[in-house]
């Protein structure tokens, strides 16, 4: 009796005090499913639009703030402003040390919350700009050493809640504000001890969220170890990276091998899940048996099956957007709208199709930009059911 | 009164002075993509770009970042007079590359455009 006793208050004490931290301890065993179908959208009326886009290096990232359309050029170190209806109306902020200028050069992501830009450059610097005046108001570093463990146990016995062993995860990178003073982003491991390749570990145990404290500089929280899906598996590395969309007072997170959407609150307890599987995956993924050639595991293996790409929340809307690739060959994508916790559309849309955000009364959305042509495709559409 | 009206029309003088100069600074860049077609992993791809100063003053050119440590580039020259021509190379290590790859380069220069981005793609095939 005292053991089991013991047991419950470890077990109640970690998932309360810590989130999905310390120890190896099921935190989605028991969440209830809530989710429900009531297909009410089955096709999307989308407006084309291509933008010439040879004065940009055509690597960044759309969004929508207030009512514009903005470009964050990752390698020019500028955003690049459109209306509506895709006119052109200016470029802020430049390469440089000056007031209207960010220092790096090169941008790996950015977020946008009220009248602020968090920007985060490819040496863990990362800027935050007041998008009104766009005038850089900070700037610091990601600090994953501010903790008292010492290198060589950090070398030699690392544990996962340890925050030295993380980094940013690359190229999975997903960037959201929690509110004003806090930013979730993606992290990662690959320790030699504990990575996704030889170690269950990872998969057990890991982090894959971190909270970084905008007024205090310091990384102040890890959470969101993988689902129970990833125990079917014993090391699938190529599909393993988190996603997430901040909902009201809630966070909204799933993984790319996973068709459960999984809601928590801000003290990171699990508090539902629901979500339909995406027409065409079948979720039969490879195994990775080798460490070695890891670039050519993950995009081979990415390009072949069917996995969840991203999580967007409208919060003026309350409609949740979850893209998909579907397994090859394959000449669309899917999408599926979700009202609540009710699935209420789930439809084809052309490949790599991408939710940016929404301007009242349209939603907009991106392909990967021409290379070639040296151009973007945006889209917009509304939502009638 | 003179003086005055020099000095009111000073800022004015400087600012049209300033544009002049950035719109006389131009570079020419014929060509800033390269496909190199369907190549074996572990093959070492080169191309030259070539980057022409056609204003009437010096441009300096920088590289400023390539995407990938898998890539190597290289100026020739950093400075350009009117007229003279810089080379771009550009290196791609195919090495553990697999599928459709791209890599970039991007050049810096005080020129109104200032960055140039060179891209180099084609598709990586598994050696056997």
């Amino acid at each position: 009796m005292k053991i089991k006793l013991y047991q419950i208050i470890y077990a109640l004490s970690l998932s309360v005090f810590v989130g999905c931290g310390k120890g190896n301890v099921d935190l989605y065993k028991d969440v209830p499913y809530t989710g429900n179908t009531n297909m009410l959208i089955n096709s999307l009326s989308l407006d084309t639009v291509s933008i010439e886009g040879s004065r940009t290096s055509l690597v960044g990232k759309w969004s929508c703030l207030d009512d514009k359309l903005i470009f964050g050029d990752f390698y020019y170190g500028s955003f690049y402003i459109y209306d509506t209806d895709f006119n052109f109306e200016k470029k802020v902020l430049s390469r440089g040390r000056g007031p209207n200028e960010i220092p790096s050069k090169k941008w790996v992501d950015y977020a946008v919350y009220d009248d602020k830009v968090f920007i985060m450059g490819s040496a863990y610097d990362y800027y935050i700009v007041n998008n009104k005046a766009w005038k850089r108001v900070k700037s610091s570093r990601l600090n994953f050493s501010n903790e008292s463990t010492n290198i060589k146990k950090l070398r030699n016995d690392p544990k996962p809640h340890y925050l030295g062993i993380y980094e940013v995860n690359y190229p999975g990178l997903n960037l959201s504000f929690l509110n004003s003073e806090k930013l979730l982003f993606s992290i990662s491991t690959s320790h030699p001890k504990i990575n996704a390749y030889t170690s269950r570990v990872f998969y057990d145990e890991v982090n894959t969220i971190a909270t970084l404290d905008l007024k205090k500089n310091k990384i102040e929280n890890m959470f969101c170890r993988y689902s129970s899906v990833y125990k079917n598996y014993e090391f699938i590395p190529q599909f393993s990276n988190v996603l997430f969309t901040k909902s009201k007072d809630e966070l909204l997170f799933s993984f790319e091998a996973d068709s459960l959407i999984y809601k928590a609150k801000e003290d990171n307890i699990i508090t539902s899940k629901y979500g339909s599987q995406g027409r065409g995956i079948s979720a039969k993924y490879p195994e990775v048996t080798t460490a070695e050639n890891y670039v050519g595991i993950y995009k081979t293996g990415r390009t072949k099956y069917g996995f969840y790409k991203y999580l967007k929340q409208i919060p003026e809307t309350g409609i949740l957007f979850r893209g998909y690739q579907k397994d090859q060959p394959s000449k669309t994508d899917g999408l599926q709208i979700y009202r609540d916790t009710k699935l209420i559309g789930d439809i084809d849309v052309p490949k790599d199709f991408e939710i940016i955000g929404y301007i009242k009364p349209y939603y907009y959305a991106q392909l990967p930009p021409d290379d070639l042509k040296e151009e973007f495709t945006l889209f917009k559409f509304k939502l009638d059911y | 009164m003179k003086k005055l009206l020099f000095f009111c029309l000073l800022p004015v003088m400087m600012c049209g002075q300033t544009n002049d100069k950035k719109s006389a600074m131009e570079l020419e860049v014929k060509n800033r993509k390269y496909n190199f077609g369907d190549v074996k992993q572990d093959t070492l791809i080169s191309k030259t770009f070539i980057l022409k100063n056609v204003s009437k003053r010096d441009i300096k050119l920088n590289i400023s970042s390539t995407s990938c440590i898998c890539t190597e580039a290289k100026l020739n020259k950093n400075s350009l007079a009117p007229n003279e021509e810089a080379q771009l190379i550009m290196k791609f290590n195919t090495e553990g590359k697999i599928g459709e790859s791209k890599v970039y380069t991007i050049i810096d220069s005080n020129t109104e455009q200032q960055f140039y981005r060179f891209l180099i793609f084609g598709n990586v095939i598994k050696k056997e």
